[in-house]
């Protein structure tokens, strides 16, 4: 199971790479496996207000339609349109070309209160 | 052994048996509750696109969970609402549902249907009853049972389908899966306007699920 040491993680399975303020937001590889093969994907609206744990997007994957969780506040600055083409890379390429959107990050939310990769693994079962 | 409320309620219109099952699961109640529909209509799956070349001949409902079209007034309807902690194979999407209708498949065993759990290759269509899926229940390849699940913090609603064949009673049936779900779970039995009290979301939940916004939503 890939856990990527640079990124933070959430206990709802999303990943944030953060940086200058912004935060790119997807789900990790242990949920993609979890969920199976993703066909539908509804992302949050540009601009959107997101609170830590708010449910702002969902995904369908054998005939579930799965809450995905913001795992920090902010607002949605962008996000990835290819997903509304090919939902594939979600399960083939979760960590990069399936990023989900992009969060212009509150002041107060910190990163910091989210899982290292260490815990993420322990979280999940995965020896680091 | 985990708690599971057991009830049943009276045939409804769509849009208030779909918000009985949101109502449940934002609730996080466990819960096995069978239904009826008082016309017949179709629910179609969260994502379903309602426009192009999906021509719908009876009233349709937006479900909350996933997959394809289900046509209702024939079928035996049920929903589940599980916390993932509950059962060992719940968390793994696939998994959850080969156990769900394994349950399911014991109680058409005890009623003398040798039913299986579907593990062929999956093929997709609109229309949910066309072919069977990985992890549907068949009798001799024909598919008698399929569901759809809305997964959220925790708990999953599992909306199943049920196709009375082979001479099965509704109510032998019903007493069957209420055998082979007290062999995972403890059951407590309710009656149907106390658990719709309890749903305190329910009229909101109404509207919505009657609201062209929400079914017209893709």
């Amino acid at each position: 199971m890939n856990v990527p040491k640079d990124l933070k993680y959430s206990k709802t399975h999303e990943w944030v790479r953060s940086e200058k303020g912004e935060g790119v937001v997807g789900i990790t590889d242990f949920a993609q496996h979890e969920l199976g093969d993703v066909v539908f994907v509804e992302l949050p609206k540009v601009g959107q207000k997101l609170k830590a744990e708010d449910s702002c997007a969902v995904v369908e994957s054998v005939k579930a339609a799965s809450d995905i969780y913001a795992p920090l506040s902010g607002t949605v600055l962008r996000v990835n349109e290819s997903l509304a083409k090919d939902t594939s890379v979600v399960n083939k390429d979760p960590y990069d070309s399936g990023w989900f959107f992009v969060l212009q990050l509150d002041p107060h939310s910190l990163a910091t209160e989210l899982l290292s990769a260490q815990d993420y693994q322990r979280l999940i079962g995965v020896e680091a | 052994m985990y708690k599971l409320i057991v009830f049943e309620t009276p045939p409804r219109d769509p849009a208030w048996n779909m918000a009985v099952d949101e109502g449940l699961l934002l609730a996080e109640i466990p819960a096995l509750r069978f239904y009826d529909w008082e016309t017949f209509s179709y629910s179609i799956g969260y994502f379903q696109k309602i426009n192009g070349d999906l021509s719908l001949d009876r009233p349709f409902v937006r479900r909350w969970t996933g997959g394809g079209i289900v046509p209702h007034g024939d079928d035996l309807t049920f929903s589940l609402v599980l916390a993932l902690e509950s059962v060992p194979f719940l968390k793994n999407i696939q998994e959850s549902y080969g156990w769900i209708h394994g349950v399911l498949k014991n109680a058409f065993v005890s009623l003398g249907v040798s039913a299986e759990v579907y593990e062929g290759k999956s093929q997709e269509g609109n229309f949910c009853f066309q072919t069977p899926v990985k992890g549907d229940l068949v009798v001799e390849s024909r598919k008698i049972a399929g569901g759809a699940q809305r997964r959220r913090r925790g708990f999953l609603l599992h909306q199943g389908s049920i196709h009375l064949e082979n001479g099965i009673e509704r109510n032998d049936l019903i007493y069957q899966i209420h055998q082979a779900f007290s062999k995972v779970f403890d059951l407590n039995f309710q009656d149907s306007d106390s658990m719709i009290c309890s749903l305190e979301a329910l009229p909101f939940l109404h509207e919505k699920y009657l609201s062209p916004e929400w079914n017209e939503k893709f």
